[in-house]
């Protein structure tokens, strides 16, 4: 009987847990500096020696976790996503549920972050944040199967009472579970650990896109081909039909690939290469002209200097990655201050340390340079952080969009112009919850939902899918096909003229590109109108709710009570719904020469000072207000105090004369005293005395 | 006149020292300075800066003679130029791209120090000042 794929991991999986410990001795390591040579025999999802011959896929579990403790492997960082038990930590780039038929981009965790939604609160099962989000991360562990089935269940449970609540006898669908069919989407370590350039990335998620989870190691590895589509089951098919299991997808390994001893050579690292990293964790900028070109943009002045990620981000086999932030705590109970940047360049020690400090907290990690920060006051240690200064993409007048791999897919090969959703924008200079100016990524939620409790609760972004098909009628892009509508030639021609008209756009004159613009900016309003309008009715009628809404850039949209297909913006104190949800960069970090005030203090403390004075204009689906924001007003900085800061600075330097002359005459003045007490003690010797 | 321009400067030290004063009390213990405080702090300082030069060369000749100040005057008069230089020097160096973040640090602690030793020998100063004029008048 062939048993299902997930059903077999969990005997291996509970044996490993038992048996093994983060520094497990009964295993067998070569424990040398030296590159172990990996001739393996590799084992299928159904622990079964692999031969040339079979048809399952490669289980990083059963293969990998022979040696490696992959319990305590799965828990790290950056698979833990989906544990409810799992550290939160510093907040990071959010899971952005993004889909361009609907305008949405939605910011998701189940780490209890600002501004981010849990999945479960709207409905989406953990297998579809896997199958949304699975080929942008290296594995996800979930949390123990009874475990998850209860959370599963409470979801269901929850979205049902919220939509009873507000709406009466709401019918919901249970949340989506394939995990029966697609199998465990485990941690593959090759992913990071096989040599540069010998993990296809692409293969991989093409295999989750199909749904193939369990298969995706063996494809990424190019161990062999993969036939069949799990995406071709349905939902409520029999696993165990035996229909249904020839429907399933089957490998047929590459022969090269097996010695003659039937093992494979899996060419591995211990230290993960900057190219795989590279696959999660890419970042563009945008510029006016799209996305900028990557010949102009230096390195992370540390990879320039020869380091790797690894040299900082660095884990134990519990795989808990340094993040590198001031103040992390390493849940291994690692000191692992001195792999941040304020650690590693200026050290840890206490005020009132001797020279017997300890090591692990002095500066000069791997031969960092100690930055002496000559005459900047110590005060800018207290109100900013290293990268504010150092850190992100230069800033300019505003903050521009930028692309991560982790919400737009880098690394897939795609027709890409810089203007898909989500939109993210960079560099914010924000504060985090050490009072610290950080620079950030942030985005705007746009999303779909319903008013309950005076908050905007989202919908199922599936569900609104489904159920707004018809009403919006968007093929691919909301944006495009609404609210950017391509003009119909005729209209052209009233607007440019017969002849200008047949010209391509390239051709047109500034002033007939903005009638265009203009022409189509207010029919895309319109359409937006009464679209939106009619998917708000739609969903209001199909899901009971008592007032559907659209949020995008920071504004509430709902039906309007006089008219039909029309809208009104809502005012609700939802911060979460209607804010910027932001979270800290670092990276690239640039040379000291790049650093703001470099140039000293009024490249800051002036009226247009970027760090304060650049501004972020709401971006997403639409543009919202179109009121730019200031830094200093997301800072809470009074803009009176700033003003009269900058005039301070504005005579700085002339006042360091008035100064150093004002010094001068109290020193000749000292001088003169000390001259006069002298010649009064040689004229009076026995008063001197006797006094 | 030349009794009111002395009393005038005077009025003027003791209010600029007494601002400054109030101002840092907030960098006392492990407090630091920031926002308004500092802000009026530093804009307080410019006055110092300006008007103690002014003072000392205007008082110098009555505190180097022994005839014209009592004893406490000249004590209070000596410790404020040499507690002003001190306290003035040490930020001005901190201005200059001179001094590293540790020694900024060292800096402004001995600003700190040589600013309330200030308050002190303004206090020696003005009690000396009405001492000579208690005298004078008797």
């Amino acid at each position: 009987m062939i048993t299902t794929a997930r059903g077999l991991l969990s005997l291996p999986l509970a044996l490993l847990a038992g048996l093994s410990t983060a520094a497990d001795v009964s295993r067998h390591y070569s424990h040398s500096d030296a590159r172990y040579v990996h001739h393996i025999d590799l084992y299928d999802i159904d622990n079964r020696k692999i031969t040339a011959e079979s048809t399952r896929p490669y289980s990083p579990l059963n293969t990998c976790g022979r040696c490696h403790d992959y319990e305590t492997i799965a828990h790290g960082w950056h698979f833990n996503a989906f544990l409810p038990e799992s550290e939160a930590g510093r907040r990071g780039e959010p899971w952005i549920w993004t889909d361009p038929r609907t305008a949405t981009q939605l910011p998701l965790s189940y780490r209890p972050w600002d501004h981010t939604y849990d999945p479960q609160q709207v409905g989406l099962s953990r297998w579809q944040m896997a199958h949304h989000f699975g080929g942008r991360v290296p594995g996800i562990t979930l949390p123990a199967a009874e475990q998850a089935e209860a959370e599963d269940e409470q979801a269901e449970d929850g979205q049902q009472a919220e939509q009873e609540d507000s709406a009466g006898d709401a019918e919901t669908e249970p949340p989506v579970d394939r995990w029966k069919f697609s199998g465990d989407l485990q941690v593959d370590c090759m992913i990071c650990h096989a040599v540069s350039g010998a993990y296809d990335f692409n293969q991989r998620r093409e295999q989750i896109e199909d749904e193939n989870f369990a298969w995706a190691p063996t494809a990424g590895l190019r161990l062999g081909s993969i036939d069949g589509s799990v995406s071709r089951i349905k939902d409520d098919a029999d696993p165990e039909d035996e229909s249904v299991q020839e429907k399933m997808p089957t490998v047929q390994y590459d022969a090269r690939r097996f010695g003659p001893d039937g093992t494979v050579f899996m060419d591995l690292v211990r230290k993960p290469s900057n190219n795989a990293c590279y696959q999660c964790h890419s970042t563009r900028t945008v510029g006016d002209d799209g996305i900028e070109q990557r010949w102009i943009h230096d390195q992370d002045v540390h990879l320039r200097a020869g380091m790797q990620c690894v040299d900082c981000h660095r884990n134990g086999i519990d795989h808990h990655i340094v993040r590198g932030f001031e103040g992390e705590e390493n849940p291994s109970g690692q000191a692992v201050s001195t792999l941040s940047c304020q650690g590693c360049h200026l050290g840890d020690e206490p005020a009132d340390a001797d020279e017997l400090v300890a090591f692990d907290v002095r500066a000069g990690r791997m031969g960092a340079p100690l930055p002496l920060h000559r005459g900047l006051p110590p005060i800018h240690f207290e109100k900013l952080s290293c990268t504010a200064c150092h850190g992100g993409p230069a800033p300019r007048g505003e903050a521009l969009r930028v692309m991560t791999s982790l919400a737009h897919g880098l690394g897939a090969a795609e027709h890409r112009s810089g203007k898909e959703l989500p939109a993210i924008l960079a560099p914010i200079y924000t504060k985090l919850d050490d009072g610290k100016i950080h620079p950030h990524k942030g985005m705007w939620p746009a999303f779909w939902g319903h008013v309950q409790d005076g908050r905007v609760q989202p919908l199922n972004p599936e569900t609104v899918h489904s159920l707004t098909r018809r009403s919006l009628r968007v093929r691919k892009d909301f944006v495009q096909e609404i609210l950017q509508p391509k003009p119909k030639s005729s209209k052209l021609k009233e607007l440019l003229g017969e002849e200008r008209a047949k010209l391509d756009e390239q051709e047109w004159t500034e002033e007939e590109a903005a009638k265009v613009a203009a022409h189509v900016e207010t029919e895309g309003l319109a359409e937006f109108e009464e679209k939106v309008a009619g998917a708000l009715e739609t969903l209001e009628e199909e899901l009971d709710l008592e007032q559907a809404v659209y949020v995008a850039s920071g504004i509430i949209y709902a039906r309007s009570e006089d008219e039909e297909d029309a809208l009104q913006q809502l005012s609700l104190e939802d911060p979460q719904a209607t804010e910027v949800a932001t979270w800290p960069m670092a990276h690239n970090v640039r040379p000291a020469g790049w650093s703001l005030g470099a140039k000293g203090c009024v490249e800051c403390h002036r009226d247009d000072g970027l760090v304060f004075a650049s501004t972020i204009t709401a971006d997403g689906p639409l543009r919202g207000d179109d009121q730019p924001i200031a830094m200093a007003d997301l800072q809470g900085i009074d803009a009176d105090q700033r003003l009269a800061w900058n005039q301070l600075f504005g005579g700085r330097s002339s006042f360091k004369y008035v100064v150093g002359g004002s010094l001068g005459i109290l020193l000749a003045i000292l001088l003169i005293g000390l001259g006069a007490l002298a010649a009064g003690r040689s004229s009076h010797p026995s008063t001197s005395q006797t006094a | 006149m030349f009794r009111i321009l002395n009393a005038l400067l005077l009025i003027a030290l003791v209010l600029i020292v007494a601002v400054l004063a109030i101002t840092a009390v907030p960098a006392l213990g492990d407090g630091h300075l920031g926002g308004q405080m500092l802000m009026a702090h530093m804009a307080v300082s410019g006055a110092l800066v300006l008007l103690l030069p002014v003072f000392a060369v205007w008082s110098l000749v009555r505190y180097l003679d022994p005839g014209r100040s009592t004893r406490l005057a000249r004590w209070g008069f000596w410790t404020v130029v040499l507690t002003g230089v001190a306290t003035i020097g040490t930020v001005f160096v901190c201005m200059l791209p001179v001094l590293g973040t540790d020694a900024m640090h060292a800096m402004i602690h001995w600003h700190g120090l040589a600013g309330w030793t200030m308050l002190p020998a303004t206090a020696l100063l003005v009690l000396g000042s009405f001492k000579k004029r208690g005298a004078a008048r008797s």
